[in-house]
């Protein structure tokens, strides 16, 4: 058995890093605001030509002991940046109406692959590059069942 | 005697209507050819091996699910062996990653995890505790 320490990646990294890059960026201004449209976040051209914008981001890390977590988040909508497992429940519904029996793979812009059987999805994410980690799983077509556990016994 | 444990980890159980809740996490997988994927998993304390969807097959590299070794194993509440395939994996929770063994095995397919992390060469790495009161479990990756 190995055990070995990796660092985790925070929230919303990738669009972090692609924010810091725009003021050095070569792309056209029209490129930068459909690649903002894409990530969900909210932007503002000024008259004078200023980019604003509005995004999730790290606001204090350590806040709460974990203890609180539950009781203060209660209620809250989770984006898909934060936590996918709990934006894929809160989706469940929604997701299930667009791609029921598919899997699907889903980064912090959400959904952004799909197919009826895991292989080709692998092969449709292969571009995502190796410091993305995308989300993976089928989205069930009937009501989820919550029966079984399993017991391995060797 | 009060014993102090200390947890940095938060383990949500999720509820559906007219079902059970279980603690799910989101667990990374290291593929062979070293992409990493996160899989939605049941942190299943009563599980001895970690159990995998057969249909995930190809994360693993394989051609197909039941091409390792046989090993005929009881599911909970059930009187019949089931024939799981034993294979090896790269496993990382909370920041640790684990080579562990894993089963590939008939799982349920309308069920919103893929499969289940159990004990064997896993939770060794790890430390929990269960506040059942208010449907939490906490963790540690440095027990």
């Amino acid at each position: 058995m190995e055990a070995v320490q990796v660092r985790s990646t925070s929230v919303g990294e990738p669009v972090k890093r692609f924010l810091e890059s725009i003021p050095t960026s070569s792309l056209d201004p029209q490129d930068v605001v459909e690649k903002l449209n894409s990530l969900d976040i909210e932007w503002w051209i000024t008259d004078s030509g200023d980019l604003f914008i509005r995004y999730w981001q790290l606001g204090a890390e350590d806040l709460m002991p974990v203890e609180r977590v539950g009781e203060v988040r209660a209620g809250k909508m989770p984006p898909p940046q934060a936590d996918k497992l709990e934006w894929v429940s809160q989706q469940l519904n929604t997701l299930r109406a667009a791609y029921a029996g598919q899997w699907v793979a889903i980064t912090d812009q959400g959904v952004v692959a799909s197919a009826p059987d895991l292989a080709q999805l692998l092969t449709e994410i292969e571009g995502l590059g190796s410091d993305v980690e995308p989300f993976v799983t089928q989205i069930p077509e009937e009501a989820p069942i919550w029966s079984m556990t399993f017991h391995g016994d060797r | 005697m009060a014993t102090a444990k200390s947890f940095e980890h938060l383990i949500r159980f999720y509820n559906v209507p007219g079902g059970g809740r279980l603690p799910l996490v989101t667990a990374g997988l290291v593929q062979p050819n070293g992409n990493r994927v996160a899989l939605p998993l049941v942190f299943d304390t009563g599980a001895s091996t970690t159990t995998l969807r057969a249909d995930l097959f190809p994360l693993l590299g394989l051609n197909q699910w039941d091409q390792g070794q046989r090993v005929d194993t009881l599911t909970a509440g059930g009187t019949n062996p089931v024939a799981v395939y034993r294979y090896q994996a790269r496993i990382e929770l909370f920041g640790k990653i684990v080579d562990c063994p894993v089963h590939l095995a008939q799982l349920p397919r309308n069920a919103p995890y893929v499969g289940l992390l159990g004990r064997e060469a896993f939770f060794d790495e790890f430390g929990f505790g269960f506040w059942e009161s208010t449907g939490e479990l906490f963790a540690t990756a440095a027990p």
